[in-house]
């Protein structure tokens, strides 16, 4: 018997097209569709930990509120000595058996792939579609790209990682509630006008 | 609405901590004693004033923190990652 289809949380309610009004500066949404695999430092094992991910994927792991990247695997720092690590999708499990290679016995390696789910939202006004439920300042002045922040944004648990000048936001929550997390960011994004596109 | 200075995340909003009580209490050894533990677990000095207290950032990194607030004018003056004390309190800072 072969493994069940891997199902995107989001394929229910995200349909490519256009939601809410027909402004001139509308966001763009889009599911990305990514390996996610957390890292979590054994203790006092942290510097091992970076060393051996840096050799192996030549990935640096990012000190707090920063994301870092090689080629297109990224690194988020979530909590001390944890890291959300994010590559394409390519099998179920593939990411997390490359991580848990180069890091065995320094770190727990749990595959949440599809524990969670990743939308991306970019566009002029972006900062504020996100200020209606979210608490961290996102003002270019304190945050850019690169710049990351594990928050709550409209009362969903939230990994925010500003991936682009545009400016360009992954938000990263839970699969259970994704479509919750959709429903309001498409309602938040309402009166800007907002285009679906297809997952990437 | 408090803003706390999470030593790992920065300034947050009060919305993502949880209040997690007295961080002046120390658990007494083993065999204190039912009266030291009862002390431990239920006698609080709910000063007015400043006052070293646990927050747990629940809404970002999940750490508990030590802030010391005063429960007067609810400022917040200092935070401290679990494992590191607070500065020496200051005449000032002295719970009144």
């Amino acid at each position: 018997m072969s493994a069940p289809e891997p199902r995107s949380a989001l394929s229910a309610v995200l349909r490519p097209g256009h939601s809410g009004a027909k402004g001139e500066t509308p966001v763009a949404l889009a599911e990305r569709r990514l390996a996610i695999v957390q890292l979590q430092a054994r203790k006092v094992q942290e510097a091992a930990l970076a060393a051996a991910i840096a050799s192996a994927l030549g990935l640096t792991l990012p000190p707090p509120g920063q994301a870092s990247s090689a080629s297109e695997t990224t690194a988020v720092w979530v909590q001390p000595g944890a890291w959300l690590v994010t590559a394409p999708f390519t099998a179920p499990g593939d990411l997390a058996r490359r991580l848990a290679g180069a890091a065995a016995g320094l770190a727990s390696v749990t595959d949440q792939t599809f524990g969670k789910a990743v939308l991306r939202l970019s566009g002029e006004r972006a900062r504020d579609v996100l200020a209606k439920g979210c608490r961290v300042d996102l003002h270019p002045r304190v945050f850019g790209p690169g710049r990351t922040a594990v928050t709550t944004i409209a009362q969903i648990g939230c990994v925010l990682v500003q991936a682009g000048e545009a400016p360009t936001f992954d938000l990263v929550v839970p699969s259970t509630l994704a479509e919750a997390f959709f429903e309001w960011l498409e309602a938040s994004a309402a009166e800007f006008g907002c285009e679906i596109r297809e997952p990437g | 609405m408090h803003q706390i200075d999470c030593p790992w995340c920065g300034v947050r909003d009060e919305a993502e901590f949880k209040y997690r009580g007295d961080a002046t209490v120390t658990r007494p050894a083993a065999g204190a004693g039912a009266d030291a533990f009862h002390d431990y677990v239920h006698t609080r000095a709910n000063p007015k004033g400043w006052h070293a207290e646990w927050w747990h950032h629940t809404g970002g990194c999940r750490q508990l923190v030590k802030v010391l607030r005063n429960t007067l004018t609810h400022e917040i003056r200092q935070t401290a990652r679990a494992a590191e004390p607070l500065a020496a309190p200051s005449p000032e800072t002295t719970p009144t």
